[in-house]
């Protein structure tokens, strides 16, 4: 199984669990209880990227400048949305509008990832390079 | 892929997931905002079940008398969960110990999925059953 495969299958998960925030931000249901629930897909959503930048990200920024270029953009997104779960933990601001910043940030970053950097990871980096061995 | 295959791949997300859980548990934190993470725990393991339910449970049990059994057996756990969240759910119950069972619990299904009912599946089913229609 190839490592854009895998990770494929995460970002499925994860747009699920972020319908389930979506859902409960439509609830109104009180910002202390949202913060906290935030906290476990802040966990969720970290866990994935870091793998992603580990295993994709780098050797890909390694290929050409373009490659760069993009993951460079992929991953200013990574920042931006840890900073916002930072300010969605900080007990003195209203956690709404920053975890509606994050659903849609984080499911439109999912969809460009697999139309454009997960196509150009299998075209530069090779099948067998992305291949997962303890899969 | 096969279904097996992608459900692997949901299976370390959600352990990381679950180890996060564990974690807080040891640091201590407080009970009711442990019950709100285990919220978004829960869904994510509702949206994982419900799919393997649907998607590998339910042909395999058609295929064989010993594989319906290990389906009854194995759906058992699900619904044990599902009954543990919900009195983790209720503010008049303390929710360290039912969070500490729920992680004992899934963590060994899903050892057992890994090896008896996953190996089962892939032995019983042919291809175009196992090919997950969501990858």
């Amino acid at each position: 199984m190839k490592i854009t495969e895998s990770l494929e299958v995460e970002h499925a998960l994860l747009r699920k669990m972020i319908e389930a925030m979506s859902q409960w931000l439509t609830e109104s249901v009180d910002p202390d209880k949202l913060r906290e629930r935030a906290v476990m897909l802040e966990m969720a959503i970290d866990d994935h990227a870091a793998r992603e930048e580990a295993q994709l990200f780098a050797p890909l920024a390694a290929c050409s400048n373009s490659a760069h270029e993009l993951v460079n953009l992929m991953e200013m997104v990574h920042t931006e949305v840890r900073d916002l779960f930072d300010q969605v933990a900080d007990p003195a601001r209203d956690p709404k509008e920053q975890l509606w910043t994050i659903l849609m940030l984080t499911t439109e970053h999912f969809t460009k990832e697999e139309t454009g950097v997960f196509p150009m990871a299998e075209r530069l980096l090779g099948a067998e390079f992305l291949e997962i061995h303890n899969s | 892929m096969r279904i097996t295959e992608s459900l692997r791949i949901e299976h370390d997300l959600l352990r990381n997931m679950l180890e996060a859980m564990s974690r807080w548990l040891t640091e201590s934190v407080a009970a009711d905002k442990l019950r709100e993470r285990a919220m978004m725990l829960e869904a994510a393991i509702n949206i994982h079940s419900a799919r393997e339910e649907r998607q590998l449970f339910a042909p395999l049990s058609a295929s064989s008398d010993i594989a319906h059994d290990l389906v009854s057996m194995i759906e058992r756990v699900h619904s044990e969960v599902r009954d543990l969240f919900k009195q983790v759910a209720d503010p008049g119950q303390n929710p360290e110990d039912l969070l500490r069972d729920i992680l004992r619990l899934t963590n060994e299904h899903f050892t057992e999925e890994e090896t008896g009912l996953f190996p089962l599946a892939e032995k019983l089913l042919p291809a175009e059953v196992l090919e997950d229609d969501n990858s």
